[in-house]
């Protein structure tokens, strides 16, 4: 694994090696849309009720539902094939769960952040309504294909694959509200989905 | 709302969609916060106006959890160049025009936001639009196309409480008229 990531480090320090028509502007902003899809969702939920027995539910399933993204970003490109940004809009994983995303993302341009061609990012934040109570980590990987249309304005198009990880309160199902945080062990839920989105770059 | 009618109208946008895009010379994807969907264009042979023709899904209510499914809307417009301007390699192509609207789509509700679901059926639209926008032209086959689009109709709906159809206007046309509308073309 060490060995594979050395090998592929090395490789997107030589492309960037190649020369660049036009060097990247310093800072950048723009706006990024586009579609969750969920795949799959897991949970494990291990807690005591109220009369003491102790509860253990665990589910890993397909599951599909559509939603939509969209975020405004900041950020600077620190060489003319890497950058660096803050994201944060308005998003959705699953039916009923919307949340606030504020990440950050590094997007390697091995042809150069003002050309055309294909690039690589990764993405880590939270989102910002659940980050205390539920502990709420969002993760990114991905690639596009960046058009360069001027020195100001780009257009990429990108495919990621997107995971949620948070703890969620869990249900009563004995009552009303939810199961004490005391008596809850496990309360883990993970939501995996691909994203197709559209941004614009300026 | 009869579903032949519904028929009717889907049957329409085909007709029309099949016909704009044989003989399209750009195609691409419409984005907007009012909807998502696809976008044709026809340009004069003296390049002084063009003809616009999109077809989108609307998503009044959707993004908030107001309503489970998007309406459908399109618009043809006949758009007419002003003026232009040249910012290192791109070319600004600014634009106005009118146009007609037609769809299946909710119209907006008073205090949507503390409704849980939308209130109203949602209906059918006829409305005549203007389009103001400028169209950037990069010297490649990538074109984007930018403008605010406003209308004025009216919604035929069946009335939530009694059996018989309303027929209001058209408000969405005007309350979301400020949001842009983007489209990403390939020009042939």
């Amino acid at each position: 694994m060490k060995r594979f990531l050395l090998i592929s480090a090395l490789l997107l320090c030589a492309f960037s090696l190649k020369a660049q028509d036009t060097k990247a502007p310093a800072f950048k902003f723009g706006v990024e849309w586009g579609e969750n899809t969920l795949l799959w969702h897991a949970y494990h939920f291990n807690y005591t009720t109220d009369i003491g027995s102790r509860v253990d539910q665990q589910d890993s399933r397909f599951k599909a539902a559509f939603n939509g993204s969209v975020m405004g970003f900041v950020g600077v490109n620190a060489s003319d094939w890497l950058s660096v940004a803050f994201y944060g809009g308005f998003a959705g994983y699953d039916r009923g769960l919307r949340m606030i995303p504020a990440l950050v993302r590094t997007t390697w341009y091995p042809r150069g952040a003002c050309s055309d061609g294909i690039m690589a990012f990764m993405d880590l934040g939270t989102d910002v309504k659940t980050i205390i109570q539920e502990n709420t980590v969002i993760a990114d990987l991905g690639t596009g294909y960046r058009f360069s249309l001027s020195r100001h304005i780009n257009l990429d198009f990108l495919l990621s694959l997107r995971t949620v990880q948070k703890r969620p309160p869990i249900p009563n199902p004995d009552g009303e509200g939810t199961i004490p945080a005391e008596n809850v062990r496990n309360n883990s839920a993970g939501y995996y989905a691909i994203g197709l989105s559209i941004a614009l770059e300026f | 709302m009869p579903s032949r009618a519904i028929h009717k109208i889907l049957l329409l946008f085909a007709a029309v969609l099949l016909s704009t895009a044989a003989g399209a010379q750009a195609v691409g994807l419409h984005n907007s916060g009012k909807g998502f969907g696809l976008a044709f264009q026809e340009y004069d042979k003296d390049g002084a106006a063009y003809s616009s023709f999109i077809l989108y899904a609307d998503i009044y209510g959707l993004p908030l959890g107001k309503t489970t499914y998007p309406g459908i809307k399109g618009n043809y417009s006949r758009n007419h160049f002003f003026g232009d301007v040249t910012i290192d390699r791109a070319k600004l192509n600014f634009y106005a025009g009118p146009g007609f609207t037609a769809g299946y789509v909710h119209d907006g509700e008073r205090s949507v936001i503390s409704h849980e679901h939308l209130v109203n059926h949602p209906g059918v639209v006829c409305a005549l639009s203007g389009t103001a926008g400028c169209l950037f032209t990069f010297g490649r086959h990538i074109a984007l196309d930018l403008f605010l689009q406003a209308e004025v109709g009216f919604h035929i709906r069946k009335d939530e409480f009694l059996e018989q159809s309303d027929l209001t206007f058209y408000s969405n046309g005007l309350t979301r008229a400020w949001i842009p509308h983007l489209l990403i073309l390939y020009k042939f």
